[in-house]
């Protein structure tokens, strides 16, 4: 009897061993896949992630605010990811707001209770900024 | 449809099942616990353990999804961030815990096992929480 709950005890803590080796090769596994590929692929628009010294401006308020909230699915550079790229939008002051504000059906969810009228000017503002 | 909408579709189909299936298996090793009449806890266990092997191995392939989907980003800013937060820990937690499973199969006694399924209950609600922020940065705030 005694012999039996040894015998379970060393295959749990065996198990616990593994488990843990099991659970740190598999975040080596996709975090290491993940820098080797990132350093590999150009971002759009031509350029390699991580912008040189020289180029380095400090951020806008709405450059924050985008960092912040926009850029998981519109990108750093705003060149898209899960979102389309914001550069060179055809849309007026009211529709930028608005569809921060409010969304847009099926893709983009709401903002308007997240930020506030002067926050939304703000990237307003600076989605402004990004041309062609 | 450009390439990041259709890992956006797949990412978005593929994360349902680990989230799915550890919820499963979390509900059905707690029934094996507590129904102790065999064969009923014997099957109890068995479909628990596999439903947790199949979400192991679908969380791989969420993760590969979403690493391409997210530019190979693994922190991010915002809901991004708050994605992986819970994403990484819930990840390295559900192959864990499978690893653990494989290799006692079912020679564990009843006190491992209740402290496996407080650990099955947190890896739930990582996953659980992964996905509540993937689906704010999709349709949140409505």
């Amino acid at each position: 009897m005694a012999d039996s709950e040894a015998r379970t005890l060393s295959i749990e803590v065996r198990g616990v061993i593994i488990a843990l080796v099991a659970a740190v090769v598999s975040l080596g596994l996709a975090f290491g896949t993940a820098a080797l590929m990132s350093a590999r692929t150009p971002r759009r628009g031509g350029t390699v992630q991580g912008a040189p010294p020289s180029q380095i401006v400090l951020a806008t308020p709405g450059q924050r605010l985008f960092l912040a909230n926009c850029s998981p699915c519109h990108g750093k550079d705003a060149r898209g990811l899960i979102g389309p790229d914001l550069h060179g939008l055809k849309l007026s002051d009211e529709q930028i707001s608005a569809t921060i504000t409010n969304g847009r059906k099926g893709g983009m969810p709401a903002f308007g209770k997240r930020l506030t009228p002067s926050e939304i000017r703000a990237l307003d503002a600076y989605v402004r900024t990004l041309k062609e | 449809m450009d390439i990041n909408a259709s890992w956006l579709r797949i990412h978005g189909g593929v994360t349902h099942f680990p989230i799915a299936l550890i919820v499963a298996s979390l509900l059905f090793d707690a029934a094996g616990h507590v129904i102790r009449r065999e064969p009923h806890a014997h099957e109890l266990r068995a479909a628990g353990f596999y439903a947790l092997l199949f979400a192991a191995a679908a969380a791989f392939a969420s993760v590969a999804s979403g690493l391409v989907l997210a530019g190979w980003e693994t922190g991010g800013r915002g809901m991004l961030a708050e994605h992986h937060a819970f994403l990484w820990p819930g990840f390295a937690l559900l192959v864990g815990l499978a690893a653990w499973r494989i290799v006692v199969g079912r020679e564990t006694s009843r006190r491992a096992f209740a402290a496996y399924l407080v650990f099955t209950i947190l890896a739930a609600a990582l996953m659980l929480g992964a996905g509540y922020w993937g689906g704010e940065m999709v349709i949140g705030g409505r």
